[in-house]
């Protein structure tokens, strides 16, 4: 199967048969979802418990996806909030939908939990650097933009923004600096 | 980070994955899996029909037990074709393409 194919063809093709389908649609979406347990839980085990217990759910009722009614993440996620707001109301992670489908305990290693709290932090990172990025003046953000992320070489730059090379190597210079101070902060 | 998640085929929970697509495949099998396990049901009630067309031919508007041995499957079909609930002749179940069990239920009758 495919990465490039999209969700609900991910989901009717599990119903036809091909297993790994709904492998495809797992790996694509279980990262964002254990980022979303783990930062809403007190543990990344209960993270990976709701998460387990979400695709369970919802492999266990795609049939009443539809496609019209919105993507397949939205519909995901409702399943997610409903299973936490679960958990919390009778304090357990509920196993119902796995022992429907006859799924085995999962037991996490210790590299599952590493991978699951890399990930959150990871998550956390990304967005305090977005932030920050966000901060920053528009000529500042602009040159990180094309000289870091896009890795447009300086020339280029300079001809495409009409400056010097040596101004744009000081907006992006003044604009690393700003980023690097935001981000001590918040993680001090 | 999200793009390189996308790219990277292997799961954070590998475990959750592999309990996750064995899942999937004992719901949702393939269908010649799902008819092989629709199929065994109709078998056994086709011979409890069968049988009950060689102790009741007239039931069956009179047909011989060589004649009744088959069997059916589709219930729709069959009570729209006003045929006696689930039992067709050899060769009408063969015009109709409903094949499968044939040879058990000829067993069967015999």
């Amino acid at each position: 199967v495919e990465e490039r194919v999209a969700d609900s063809e991910l989901l009717r093709r599990t119903i036809a048969g091909e297993p790994e389908a709904f492998g495809v649609f797992y790996r694509r979406h279980e990262s964002v979802l254990l980022v979303y347990f783990r930062r809403r839980t007190a543990s990344p085990e209960l993270a990976a418990d709701l998460t387990a217990e979400t695709f369970a759910a919802a492999l266990a009722s795609i049939r009443r996806f539809k496609a019209d009614r919105g993507p397949a993440i939205g519909w995901l996620f409702g399943i997610a909030a409903h299973k936490l707001a679960d958990s919390r109301r009778r304090g357990q992670v509920e196993d119902r939908a796995r022992r429907k489908l006859e799924m085995e305990p999962l037991f996490l290693s210790d590299d599952d939990l590493e991978r699951v709290e890399a990930l959150a932090d990871a998550a956390a990172a990304s967005e305090v650097l977005a932030r920050a990025l966000a901060g920053l003046p528009d000529d500042q953000r602009e040159a990180i933009e094309r000289r870091v992320i896009a890795e447009q070489p300086y020339e280029e730059l300079s001809s495409e923004l009409r400056c010097s090379e040596a101004v744009v190597r000081k907006r992006v210079s003044r604009g690393l600096e700003s980023m690097r101070s935001v981000l001590k902060e918040e993680f001090n | 980070l999200s793009l390189r998640a996308e790219q990277s085929p292997s799961p954070s929970l590998p475990a959750l994955h592999d309990a996750l697509v064995s899942a999937a495949a004992r719901r949702y099998p393939p269908p010649e899996r799902a008819r092989a396990r629709w199929v065994l049901p109709v078998v056994l009630a086709s011979l409890v029909t069968s049988g009950a067309a060689l102790a009741a031919p007239a039931l069956f508007g009179g047909r011989s037990s060589n004649d009744a041995r088959v069997v059916m499957v589709d219930r729709e079909q069959t009570s729209a074709r006003g045929n006696p609930r689930g039992v067709f002749s050899t060769a009408e179940a063969q015009r109709l393409n409903l094949a499968c069990v044939e040879t058990r239920s000829a067993m069967s009758c015999r």
